[in-house]
Order: C-alpha cells, then structure tokens, then sequence
C-alpha cells in the first residue's frame, strides 16, 4: 500500500488508512520516508544534454552509409540471379569444352561404346547373292558352329530379318525359310573385327570378292587390305550391305 | 489515400512528424532526432549506466527508429515506442558487451570528452551550501544508483522506468508487455531489494 500511495495510485479510503497508520505504527513510518527518499535519490540522476546538431548529422550519415548496405529484396533477387547465371554459365562453358574436346581432339579414335556415325568409317558391301541365299548360309554356318556366330548376332539384334523366318523340319533336319521380300539393303554397324569377318563371309559365299570398301570417313578408297587394317581399330563401323 | 492519424496517443505536431517519417523524408527525421535525442540519450544513460557507449548506442537506437517507424502503428505513444526499442537494444547491447568482456575484448568505442555531443548534467541535491553534507548526498545517490545498477534486470528496468522516468503503470505495462499487477509487485519488490542494500535513513 506504500508503494501505491508513494505513486499516487491509491484510492481515498486506503490513503486515509494508511496515513493514520504511519501516524500510529513508526515502522510503517520509517519504511515511507526510506521509500520516499529513494525516489527523490533516484529524481536526482544525472542528466545529459546533448549537443544540437552534431549527433543529428553523425545519424544521417550513417544512415546514408546503411542504405548503401541495405539488403533489400531487390538487392538478394539481383544477387541470385547473377549466382545463377555464373553457375548455368560456368555448367554450359564446361559442356562446351566438352563438346570441342569429343570433337576436335578425339577423331583418330572413336570410343569403344559409341554406335557408328558419320564420322566412322562407312563401308560398302556389295553381295552377289539374294539376301535369303545370304542369312540362309549365315544361319547354316552358325548353328554348325562356325565363327560367323557374331556376325549373325549383330543382324539378330539391328535387324528383324530372323524374326521373319520360319522353321522347317524336314526328315529330322531343320531348314530355315526367309520369306521372298527381304530388303535389297541392310544397314548394320559393327566392330572391325566383324567387318573383316563380314567380308570373308561374303566372299567365300559368292565365290568372288564382293567386298567393296566405297568410301570411308574420311574419303579415302579401301579395299580388303584397308579392312585388315582398321580391323585392329577399335569403335564401330557402319557397313551398307546390298543384295542382289 | 488517406494518411493514418496516431492522434489517441500523440500530440497532432507528433503525429505529423511520424506520418512524414514515415514516407523517407529525411528533413521530418532530422526533426525526430532533435526532438527525441536527448529523451534517448537519457534513456541509454540510465539502463545501460555507461557513459561511453551513450553515443554509439544512441545512434543505433535511431537506426533502428528510421528502419523501424514505418511499422509504428499508433497503439501507444511515439515515447513508449521508441522506450520499447531503447529497452529492447539496450538488453541486446549489454548481452553483447557481457560476452566480449569475457572474451576480454574492449568495447568502449567513445572518443574523447570533447567529441562526444553530450554533456552530463549532475542534479545536486539543495543542501543549503553545506559542502559536508552536499559530499554525503552525493555518496548516498552513488550507492543507490549502484544499488540499482546491481539489480536484476527485470527490477532494474522498472525501478528505472518508475521513479527516474515517472511512467505510469500503464505505460510500464504496455511498454514491458506485462500485467499492471506484475508492475505493481515488481516496483514494489525492486525497492525492498535497494532499501536492503542502501542506508537511507
């Protein structure tokens, strides 16, 4: 009740209660003029007066300072946007380098996982006989073993020409009949090894040489000897064969 | 559009200031520093209790001023607002200040008497030109404001709020976001707590 009366928050029924009782009791006295001393001690604090302009100009130019650092939205969209342009840059650049670098420096060597393109070598394999004479004596030789079985692999999977033909059993032994439209033209790509194995296979079917290395990647005219050769290559070679 | 009136609580002369503030004129600012800098400075002064950092600390309130006054929406005075955010950076100044002492990193930043822009003004008690008992009123304000000083903040503050400032209950309440009821028995137990400490009889 002191504290409210020392405040001036008190009602008039307990400011006349407690006047009589600082009047009767002289603790409750004491404790009043202890409080009431402490309030003027603490009135008495010191005071500052600050100087009229000086502080005023020190505020603004520190404003000004901060607004040139102010981190506004603005600010952060620009920030990140120009972050994401050095990334997407930086990525882009790199795939460049990439690219000149597939292009320009690995041309001697194709990879060994990349289908023939056009930079690969194109050969051309002109076969004296109907392309079902062909994948007949194909089939002939793979299932008696022959080494040509990877050859036949390479049409089983980059054409449908096997798929189209039909199983005969005739007197317990099993013939194969292609039907009459087989393309005139297949386009396969293998590996040097294959072409090499590709050609052999086609002259010893028709009996004369029927490999006809046209043009290559580069230009240049080849022949069985130049198959030989790129057959230590690695990479894949288109090979254009076409039938009778 | 019509511009917001924060009359409830302010002068009309305030209220216009705050209103031009609060559209980035600079001269209206300039104007609510000069009006306010010295309630500010005596703020820092008695809740901070360091006469070198009063400056620094000052301008940084009136940082937070500009940044902030647009969002002062006129549900108290510009006065209690602006007590709010001296309280509010005070606490956070003396938290810092706490831990880079005890990094032993010096903060003062204040430089020498005459480049500061204030002045201490020292309200000495009328003693009737008894130099005697002028030095002993003096040691009695130094121990009190030690005492305080010595508090616990949440005494401390509303010691200081109460009897150097003269806020009302009310105004203790709204700017400490508290109960007038805790108002009351927080004054009352921070001056049981200086009593305790200070000889004043």
């Amino acid at each position: 009740m002191i504290n409210d009366y020392l405040d001036g928050e008190i009602g008039l029924a307990d400011k006349a209660e407690l006047e009589r009782l600082m009047v009767e009791n002289p603790e409750i006295r004491q404790e009043y003029r202890e409080l009431r001393r402490l309030s003027l001690h603490l009135n008495s604090m010191p005071e500052i007066t600050v100087h009229p302009s000086r502080f005023r100009a020190k505020v603004l130019s520190a404003i000004d300072d901060r607004e040139r650092l102010y981190f506004t939205p603005q600010r952060a969209f620009a920030g990140a946007m120009l972050v994401m342009f050095l990334v997407v840059g930086t990525m882009f650049g790199l795939m460049l380098v990439q690219l000149w670098y597939n292009t320009y420096m690995e041309t001697g060597e194709p990879a060994n996982t990349v289908v023939a393109d056009e930079h690969d070598y194109h050969v051309t394999l002109n076969v004296t006989a109907t392309p079902e004479k062909f994948f007949n004596r194909l089939l002939q030789e793979y299932r008696v073993g022959y080494d040509n079985y990877r050859i036949c692999d390479v049409f089983v999977q980059e054409t449908n020409v096997f798929a189209r033909a039909r199983c005969l059993t005739n007197g317990g032994l099993e013939s194969v009949e292609f039907p009459s439209n087989l393309p005139k033209t297949i386009k396969v790509n293998v590996t040097p090894n294959q072409v090499v194995a590709l050609g052999r296979f086609t002259e010893g079917l028709t009996g004369v040489p029927s490999l006809d290395c046209l043009s290559t990647h580069d230009g240049r005219i080849a022949d069985i000897t130049t198959l030989h050769e790129i057959g230590s290559r690695s990479g894949y070679i288109r090979v254009k064969l076409t039938f009778k | 559009m019509t511009q917001p009136s924060y009359l409830e609580y302010n002068s009309e002369e305030v209220s216009n200031l705050i209103v031009r503030c609060q559209t980035g004129d600079r001269g209206a600012f300039d104007e609510l520093i000069a009006k306010y800098q010295r309630y500010v400075f005596n703020l820092v002064y008695q809740h901070l209790g360091s006469i070198d950092e009063i400056e620094d600390v000052s301008q940084e309130i009136f940082l937070r001023i500009f940044k902030f006054i647009r969002k002062y929406r006129g549900n108290a005075s510009l006065e209690s607002w602006i007590y709010k955010i001296v309280l509010n950076y005070c606490r956070t100044h003396a938290r810092r200040r706490s831990s880079l002492v005890r990094m032993f990193i010096p903060t003062t930043t204040a430089g020498r008497d005459e480049e500061r822009s204030f002045d201490i003004l020292e309200a000495l008690p009328d003693t009737g030109h008894d130099p005697a008992r002028t030095i002993e009123q003096r040691r009695i304000v130094q121990d009190i404001l030690g005492a305080v000083r010595g508090l616990p903040e949440i005494y401390r503050n509303i010691l200081i709020m109460r009897e150097v400032n003269e806020l009302s209950y009310e105004e203790i309440s709204e700017i400490l976001g508290i109960s007038i009821g805790t108002v009351k028995s927080r004054i009352s137990r921070a001056r049981d707590l200086v009593r305790q400490k200070v000889k004043l009889s």
